[in-house]
């Protein structure tokens, strides 16, 4: 996916080198949230404040900069013509530095990159509209991402010393190569969203819904998994202990290596378990069809 | 030549491990039933090894719509093993005991007589080598 937006990133800037450019420096410090609204930003973590606008000529005043509390505040005026895209905001590029950012706002048709973040603080990024994140390694205290709309985020190896809160809901979608923490993991999926995570964390707890489509690697203590409508589950999971529920027209394909799954099926629902675990007891109600034709085969 | 001779024995070693598995297991392993029903496994290792010394499987099935296929499953696989029919008033149970080089096989059935209803297929797996 990074490479794919890079290559995009390169097409267009590569297109509108032609076009008239402009430049200037907004002098703002003291910030550590970020709320961008339509536009394109270059996020490095330094030692210092820098915030530099880059943009065509005929959209440079239409940018709005401004430091509202400790948020820096970055927005793209539409004038409501309609027509701006994706690929627009692209040429709407603002580069900013900073010691700490603790948060982060997309909404419009944001595109946010940053290499990675290191912070001791809680970090938390939100997303709406038809906005995109790339972020590379993320280490903080603790982590709550939430994205909606059609937005995609897209995030490197995460870890965190305190709990994770995950939500993706609409027709988004959100991949975090890997997620290590201590603490516990609350991942929520809804709509049609899409997303491919990794955990290693002590307890995690799922709900995923609607039509949504979840590939997930988990190792940890305890999973608690709830999968409703037409959801799509597939999920690698080691560990102790699985509770796990499903029903509608759902199919959750596991793959497990741990001592106890307690799961329960209703609707009509399709419940394919492989591995290993010593104690297993699946309840159904419904036509639920349950296959365990790849589980203890020793 | 070398590389025919593996893949001989590759191909054969699926059909022997495919073998191992017979209808009983099928309809356990892979079951859609209307109603009620629980499908549940332990696993028992030794405590030393920690390698498998038992597993038991059991599928409990309150509304017998798959009724027939499990009797005939039972009925062909009671010809590769011993098997044994008790019926009385309340209960039918059908047992099934297999037994090889590595592992016995026992397969049972239980079901109301008179109703045919609230069915119970179970089976255990011993393995010999790891006790």
């Amino acid at each position: 996916m990074k490479t794919i937006l890079s290559l995009v990133c390169a097409v267009f800037i590569a297109l509108s080198a032609n076009a008239r450019k402009v430049e200037w420096m907004f002098d703002a410090t003291d910030f550590t949230a970020i709320n961008a609204a339509t536009l394109y930003v270059k996020y490095t973590q330094g030692n210092r404040y820098s915030v530099k606008v880059r943009v065509e000529e005929k959209y440079a005043d239409r940018v709005e900069l401004s430091v509202s509390g400790k948020t820096l505040q970055l927005k793209f005026r539409d004038h409501g013509e309609g027509g701006f895209s994706w690929e627009d905001s692209l040429n709407v590029c603002v580069e900013v530095t900073s010691p700490v950012l603790t948060e982060v706002k997309c909404t419009g048709l944001a595109v946010f990159r940053s290499n990675d973040i290191n912070v001791s603080e809680d970090f938390s990024v939100d997303m709406s509209g038809a906005t995109k994140i790339l972020l590379g390694n993320v280490s903080c205290r603790t982590c709550h991402f939430s994205v909606s709309g059609v937005s995609v985020m897209d995030v490197g190896n995460v870890k965190t010393k305190g709990a994770v809160v995950l939500s993706s809901t609409g027709a988004s979608a959100m991949n975090i190569k890997h997620l290590e923490s201590v603490d516990n993991v609350s991942f929520d999926c809804s709509g049609a969203s899409k997303s491919e995570v990794s955990f290693k964390v002590r307890d995690i707890d799922s709900k995923i819904s609607g039509a949504a489509k979840v590939k997930m690697k988990a190792d940890a203590r305890d999973m608690d998994m709830n999968v409703s409508g037409a959801a799509k589950l597939e999920l690698g999971f080691t560990g102790e202990k699985m509770v796990v529920g499903s029903s509608g027209a759902s199919v959750l394909n596991l793959d497990v290596d741990c001592k106890m799954i307690r799961a329960t099926n209703s609707g009509a629902n399709v419940f394919s378990i492989a591995g290993t675990t010593d104690d297993i007891k699946v309840e159904c109600s419904g036509v639920a069809r349950i296959n365990t034709t790849k589980l203890n085969r020793f | 030549m070398r590389r025919w001779v593996i893949l001989t024995l590759v191909f054969f070693g699926m059909v022997i491990n495919g073998n191992a598995q017979n209808k009983i297991d099928e309809i356990v392993e892979d079951f859609s039933a209307p109603g009620t029903s629980t499908f549940s496994s332990v696993v028992e290792r030794n405590p030393k090894t920690r390698k498998v010394v038992k597993v038991v499987k059991v599928l409990q099935l309150a509304n017998i719509s798959g009724f027939p296929a499990i009797k005939d499953a039972f009925d062909e696989e009671g010809k590769n093993g011993n098997l044994l029919t008790q019926t009385d008033r309340e209960t039918t149970t059908v047992t099934i005991t297999q037994e090889n080089k590595s592992e016995i096989r026992i397969y049972s059935f239980s079901y109301e007589t008179r109703t045919k209803r609230n069915g119970v297929v179970t089976i255990i797996i011993k393995y010999k080598k790891n006790n």
